[in-house]
């Protein structure tokens, strides 16, 4: 009995440490998901005029947080123009950049963005609790962020969570 | 061609240390003795190895980018000792120091262990060959230090700016030498395991190696601790990080085993304890190898990691750990032992000591592998970290820290009348209380930790002073100080540790501003003025340099110089604090980011009595030390009785 | 003098029992923060990097670190309460931003399992001292 005991804790501890070997312990889930995007009131990159909750669309949408100076946003940046071009909305952050770096970014790179909320000094995104540009949010019918990417996104992201979680919302509501 | 020459011979290593395993069947039919072989073997691995360590050194020295760890770990620009050191600065070289110095330890105890029986001496220096194995075959397979570069390049990435310091050229040998040392304490209690036997005499050839093993994992974190302290720039001295815990882990339990060996040696108990306690520690230290360069944990200083690299030492753990299980549990009850006393006797504080020792380990572990579990089962992921540790880890440590005050009282007691100790302890706790009392009044507000670190303080010396002082008064001579020296040393140092670290943590007082040039800033009496700022270029970087004066009272206290660096080759940015230390106070001062034209983001700290954290950690050192030489000593001036 | 026997060893076990007691105490009911600067510096000494290895928010000069700093600052200034800050945090970055775990049943082995690995520990070595 003792023995048995002393085996399973010995063989628990080793079976721990050696999944833990070939676990990803870097995701950290949102506490934002089931929650409404928080309230803002910031300009738009483009013009200047002001962006508020009321200028989001009312379909699921994705929004992506990215920067000019990200190196990994340009990796994401042609699957994000793919996603734009099967008919999903996607709005963008733009976060603690400047203007002038940011639109000359959209110009080398494309613009698959709706539109660009422009948030210089990262208080939206701290709200949205954004700490590894890019970030991708799953924007449903409600305006519940039902799924959150951080990081890169890459082609298998987007097949099957991205756009399988974007119809399914879809659905939904129809 | 010097690489070469240093990839052959660890090669040659693992293979005369192989030899163990291969000659036993071939042996056992010809005349030659095996144990005879295990000790030549045992002794030849030492140079083997040196000679290997010394080639990849050299390499280092003539810039051989050609090998893939030199070129990654050096620049032709990096002064001549941090070339040396980076020897040491990664992980596969780092490993190869390892393997050094279990050499190392495996030469020493061959060469000392004459006063062993044969047939146990073999068997103990076979297990040290076995973990020998182990370990060569882990850098030989895995981490290579003298792997090729495909193409090679004409320069080196150059060290980690981190690294190229003083307190990192010796604290990885250091450590090294704690962690490696417990692989003897280890080796020898499975032997006893084996031979179903733990004689006294064995208890005290065992006892040196423990302690000495203690004294450099004490160094070698206070090492650390300081490094982190004056390079990292944010004036901490622990954080509570997986690397940290890692060492800090072995520590305690090794703590443990050098006070269950005293019982083990005098009284003859705590046999099976003491033996168990030996197998935790030195799994402990593999432990810690693993979480380090496994990269499983989130950590400051962990190496870069690679799962085929954690697997190996997870195997070898399961394997070291699982067949030394298997030989206790076969073997324990056999071992003439005792372990029955009263509540009230030396056994049972020292038994109290393990107790509070070994659940302050469990915690810490608990701690470190806690957050892997919840990730591993989906869960909300969390940090553990030093609010946890304060909240369960003290409360643990609070008695066993009284208890080293109290224990020599009452072995000072013991044989007297009851009422005598009664009294003494109550007139110790009142005067205790009032220079508690009194020295809080004296340093600022009245704060219930730093009252309970002045408690601590007071009780740990002033007893120990009215232990020394009696027993000097019963003989009107200082022999009793032979045995009892390095016990007194190493308790007061650890009541200065426990006093600095209390006192640092909670009247430290941390001011960070944006300032620029003739800006000023008053904190307590030290007035700090930006007085000028300056470009300035070093060997491999380019700083800006602060100057930052000090007055006291209106004098001049010193002059500090705060950097940012700039490491060329690699482009990380480092900071440089301008430290003015003292016994009674640090002042610590940072340059932070530049905020706009000449305005800086500044960080001014003043540590009070943080040092005694460091001086603690080398007076509990020290003291093991004393204890190793003390009892030498007292041993060959009873063989002169004898002889006589 | 027997009177001393009889009482010393329950004398002892007195104090052993009330100086833990009382350090448990005195350690688990964090002192309260009169001083703003002081909960400041508690604070971002307690609130993780997220996207630094290890490091707290007053250890790293990363700009998230930086902007969670001003952040704090920003929030005491308003007057919130330590707890009204982290619970900001968490809300945002999740339990994993705080450097002490929740109290909840999910930690509940980690929060109380060293205090019953202490008593385990004790009884059954404690019980075998008494048993031969």
């Amino acid at each position: 009995m003792r023995n048995s005991i002393f085996i399973t804790i010995f063989l628990l501890f080793f079976a721990i440490l050696a999944a833990g070997l070939y676990t990803n312990t870097k995701e950290i889930q949102s506490p934002l998901i089931g929650q409404q995007i928080p309230i803002f009131n910031l300009p738009n990159l483009n013009s200047g005029s002001t962006l508020t909750n009321k200028s989001l669309p009312n379909e699921p949408y994705l929004i992506n947080v990215w920067a000019s100076w990200c190196l990994e946003c340009i990796k994401e940046h042609n699957y994000l123009k793919n996603i734009q071009n099967i008919n999903i909305k996607i709005i963008g952050i733009n976060y603690k950049d400047t203007r002038n770096d940011a639109l000359g970014w959209l110009g080398i790179y494309g613009n698959p963005y709706q539109f660009s909320i422009f948030d210089e000094n990262g208080s939206l995104g701290l709200e949205m609790g954004v700490y590894g540009v890019p970030e991708t949010f799953i924007i449903d019918t409600n305006g519940v962020i039902i799924d959150k990417f951080v990081g890169a996104l890459n082609e298998n992201d987007i097949r099957t969570k991205i756009i399988p979680q974007i119809l399914d919302s879809n659905s939904n509501k129809n | 061609m010097i690489a070469y020459i240093g990839y052959f011979l660890i090669l040659l290593a693992l293979f005369n240390i192989s030899l163990l395993i291969v000659s036993r069947p071939v042996l056992s039919k010809t005349s030659l003795d095996y144990n005879d072989l295990i000790l030549s073997t045992s002794k030849l691995q030492f140079p083997l190895v040196l000679s290997s360590f010394i080639c990849l050194a050299i390499s280092f020295v003539i810039d051989d980018f050609s090998l893939r760890y030199i070129s990654s770990n050096s620049n032709s620009a990096l002064p001549f000792y941090y070339k040396i050191s980076a020897t040491w600065a990664g992980h596969e070289g780092s490993m190869l120091l390892w393997c050094l110095i279990l050499s190392l330890w495996m030469f020493l105890a061959s060469v000392y262990s004459k006063s062993l029986e044969p047939s146990f001496r073999g068997t103990f220096l076979l297990i040290m060959g076995l973990l020998n194995i182990g370990f060569l075959a882990f850098l030989v397979f895995t981490s290579n230090p003298f792997e090729r570069n495909i193409s090679i390049p004409i320069d080196g990435k150059d060290l980690n700016p981190l690294l190229q310091d003083f307190g990192l050229i010796i604290h990885p040998p250091m450590l090294y030498m704690g962690y490696v040392g417990l692989s003897v304490v280890f080796s020898f209690a499975l032997t006893c395991c084996i031979k179903q036997d733990f004689k006294k005499e064995w208890a005290q050839w065992i006892r040196p190696w423990a302690l000495s093993s203690w004294a450099f994992l004490t160094v070698g974190i206070a090492l650390g601790s300081w490094w982190a302290y004056y390079e990292l720039g944010w004036g901490g001295w622990w954080f509570w990080d997986p690397v940290e815990n890692a060492s800090f882990m072995p520590w305690l339990v090794t703590t443990a085993l050098i006070h269950s060996l005293i019982i083990c040696e005098q009284k003859s108990m705590f046999k099976n304890w003491t033996i168990l306690l030996a197998i935790f520690a030195f799994a402990l230290s593999i432990l810690g190898t693993f979480l380090v360069r496994s990269g499983i944990l989130i950590s400051v200083h962990s190496f870069a990691n690679d799962p085929a690299r954690g697997a190996f030492i997870l195997i070898f753990l399961a394997i070291v750990l699982g067949i030394s299980f298997y030989i206790y549990f076969k073997n324990s009850s056999k071992i003439q032992d005792s372990f029955s006393f009263k509540l009230i006797s030396k056994e049972s504080f020292f038994l109290m000591n393990n107790i509070l020792l070994v659940t302050a380990t469990f915690t810490i572990l608990l701690g470190t592998i806690y957050p892997l579990v919840l990730d591993l089962l989906g869960l909300e992921k969390i940090s553990v970290g030093t609010p946890y540790y304060n909240a369960v880890f003290l409360p643990i440590m609070t008695p066993l820290v009284l208890l080293a005050g109290f224990v020599p009282i009452y072995l000072y007691f013991r044989n007297q009348a009851i009422s005598k100790m009664y009294l003494y302890v109550l007139t110790s706790a009142i005067v205790v209380l009032f220079l508690s009392y009194m020295s809080i009044l004296f340093t600022g507000e009245f704060n219930l930790s730093v009252m309970i670190g002045y408690i601590i303080f007071f009780w740990i010396v002033i007893n120990l002073i009215f232990f020394t002082y009696r027993r000097y008064n019963d003989s009107k001579r200082f022999t009793f100080l032979s045995n009892s020296i390095g016990m007194l040393l190493a308790h007061i140092g650890l009541a200065l540790f426990v006093l600095g670290a209390t006192i640092v943590e909670n009247n430290k007082i941390e001011k960070e501003m944006v300032m620029s040039v003739g800006d000023s800033i008053k904190i307590k009496n030290y007035n700090f003025t930006f007085s000028n700022l300056e470009e300035f270029e070093g060997p491999n970087y380019k700083s800006v340099r602060g100057e930052f004066t000090v007055l006291k009272d209106g004098d001049e206290e010193t002059i500090l110089y705060p950097e940012k660096r700039l490491y060329l080759s690699s482009e990380m940015p480092m900071t440089e604090a301008g430290i003015s230390p003292g016994l009674s106070r640090d002042l610590y001062v940072t340059l932070g980011n530049i905020v706009s034209n000449n305005k800086w983001t500044v960080r001014i700290y003043h540590k009070p009595l943080i040092r005694l954290i460091w001086l603690g950690a080398i007076l509990m050192a020290l003291g093991a030390i004393l204890s190793i030489v003390t009892k030498r000593r007292e041993k060959s001036s009873v063989g002169v009785v004898l002889e006589k | 003098m027997i009177l001393g026997r009889k009482l010393y060893p329950k004398y002892l076990i007195l104090i052993a029992i009330k100086t833990s007691i009382i350090s448990i105490l005195l350690f688990s009911a964090s002192f309260s923060i009169a001083d703003d600067s002081l909960l400041y510096n508690k604070l971002i000494k307690e609130i993780r990097c997220m996207v630094c290895q290890n490091q707290n928010i007053s250890e790293s000069e990363a700009p998230l670190a930086v902007d969670l700093r001003n952040k704090v600052k920003e929030m005491i200034a308003e007057g919130k309460s330590e707890i009204e800050i982290k619970e900001f945090m968490t809300k945002r970055y999740s339990s994993f931003i705080l450097y002490e775990p929740p109290k909840t049943w999910q930690n509940l082995i980690l929060w109380l399992g060293p205090f019953v690995f202490l008593i385990i520990l004790s009884l059954f070595l404690y019980r075998k001292s008494q048993s031969k």
